[in-house]
């Protein structure tokens, strides 16, 4: 991987985290907090500032990848024809409502309930930008990328971070259900990662000379990276079940699930980690050209 | 639609690489910065013969490549500034002094053909050496082939004299309508039943 790639990296992975969380903020806590008529705990306006603060490093650490960062607020002028055009825009536009968003929490800690709306959209504005973003990888030129693949990995990677974080600020508050489904997540999309595997490489060996080269890099170039990577899905998976059956029902009183839950969100961050970089590093053009 | 376009005979290209040289020296480019690049694609194997003695097959030529203007270039398409460009005469340019050097065309393009320079944090790339031809002379990579094997013209001279043939074994598929125009050579139908591969990988490619 060429060290000019870990802004991206650092990037891709911070925006997919922010999206995450808004995400299974507004379909596993909010939305059974809003249903249930229940006032919202001051606490939970912080998760929009993590999720903030997360797209605010993926916007500095974006700049850090352009060799000529002065000229940057010229890349919307494309937006017609280049997917990278509209990811800039697509950052913009997600972190624009973002930053409303959080400033609204906590300017009226009491309008939460009648904001949550605004928070709807900053999701779906995420889960539009996340497609945007693997669709600049989609090209002929870099077979390995140009597959469904791409899109599929970011919207696991974002999905998994979110919900793991999530986790652990349901410690003390959550609800039964809220933990035992941020529980189920935690486990699952490393379980579906694991599974996809197997298959991603089986089409890396099949499809032409320069996938086959991706599986080179993968299992000879990169392969501590790579072992690594699995035995950190298997630890999150371990993590996460026992982290599901700490949750108790009286949840008030449920510390026994800060440490699992503290430690499958590593696992599962430092996974993520590792599976961006391999992804950067089987940046292969066609046939060696 | 492009105007220009380069025509290659791997048949005669003898892989000497001063078409590559003389264009880092008209260019003054930094080092690991190629315009043109001269891909020596090879491949060999042994076949039992039916009297049980066995013989090889062997296949090496050599494909000089610049940029090909493409006539439907992925690189201007990806490009988020428009820097890179394409002039109404059809040759593909990047406008330095609004390029930002995210590398985009570099991923987008199948042939390489957008370098960057790491000093300057921008794209660079072949121009037909513009200023030569407006001199009325040859770009610097085929007035300095030895062998004759590279030509620069008018793309439809170039598909009248030498016909349309865009691809050569393992070039991509020319779905960006590339306008370099290439003479096979004789080996080339052997090379894919002979896992032939492009054997410099690290000269040519621009690692930085």
């Amino acid at each position: 991987m060429k060290s000019s790639e870990w802004p991206l990296v650092i990037f891709t992975l911070a925006m997919q985290l922010s999206v995450g969380i808004m995400l299974i903020y507004d379909l596993f806590i909010l939305f059974p907090l809003y249903r249930s008529r229940v006032a919202l705990p001051m606490k939970y306006h912080w998760i929009l500032l993590i999720a903030l603060l997360a797209a605010i490093i993926g916007v500095i650490f974006s700049f850090l990848h352009l060799g000529n960062p002065a000229n940057a607020p010229r890349s919307l002028s494309n937006i017609g024809t280049s997917w990278l055009s509209r990811e800039i825009s697509g950052v913009l536009i997600y972190s624009s409502l973002l930053l409303v968003t959080t400033i609204l929490h906590f300017v009226m800690p009491s309008a939460g309930r009648s904001l949550k709306w605004l928070i709807d959209i900053t999701a779906v504005a995420g889960i539009i930008l996340i497609f945007i973003m693997s669709r600049i990888y989609m090209i002929p030129a870099r077979p390995t990328w140009n597959t469904f693949f791409t899109p599929l990995g970011f919207y696991m990677a974002a999905i998994v971070m979110g919900a793991s974080l999530l986790l652990l600020f349901q410690i003390n508050q959550g609800s039964w259900a809220s933990q035992k489904s941020l529980a189920v997540l935690t486990i699952s999309i490393p379980v579906i990662q694991l599974a996809l595997l197997p298959v991603y490489m089986s089409w890396l060996s099949q499809s032409g000379i320069a996938s086959g080269q991706g599986l080179t890099i993968l299992l000879q170039n990169h392969m501590i990276a790579f072992y690594l990577r699995l035995i950190l899905y298997l630890l999150a998976i371990a993590f996460g079940f026992w982290a599901f059956f700490s949750i108790r029902s009286d949840t008030t009183q449920n510390r026994l699930l800060f440490t699992p839950a503290l430690l499958a969100w590593a696992a599962i961050l430092a996974a993520q980690i590792i599976d961006r970089l391999l992804f950067y590093a089987q940046n292969i053009s066609p046939d060696g050209f | 639609m492009s105007t220009f376009g380069f025509f290659c005979d791997t048949s005669a290209c003898s892989g000497c690489k001063t078409c590559q040289v003389a264009c880092k020296d008209k260019n003054n480019l930094e080092p690991g910065i190629r315009f043109r690049r001269v891909y020596e694609v090879a491949g060999a194997n042994w076949n039992k013969t039916e009297e049980g003695a066995w013989e090889h097959d062997i296949v090496a030529y050599n494909l000089s490549i610049g940029c090909n203007h493409c006539e439907d270039p992925a690189c201007v398409k990806a490009c988020p500034t428009k820097a890179m460009h394409a002039e109404s005469d059809g040759m593909i340019l990047v406008d330095s002094k609004i390029c930002i050097g995210c590398r985009y065309c570099e991923w987008a393009c199948p042939y390489g053909s957008p370098q960057y320079n790491e000093q300057k944090g921008i794209m660079q790339k072949c121009d037909f050496c513009r200023d030569y031809i407006l001199e009325g002379k040859q770009p610097a990579c085929v007035a300095s082939c030895p062998m004759r094997a590279l030509e620069f013209g008018q793309i439809g001279q170039l598909i009248e004299k030498h016909g349309d043939n865009r691809t050569i074994y393992p070039m991509p598929d020319p779905i960006t309508k590339p306008a370099l125009f290439i003479r096979k050579h004789p080996g080339a139908r052997f090379a894919r039943k002979l896992n032939a591969s492009i054997i410099n990988r690290e000269e040519v490619r621009n690692e930085k």
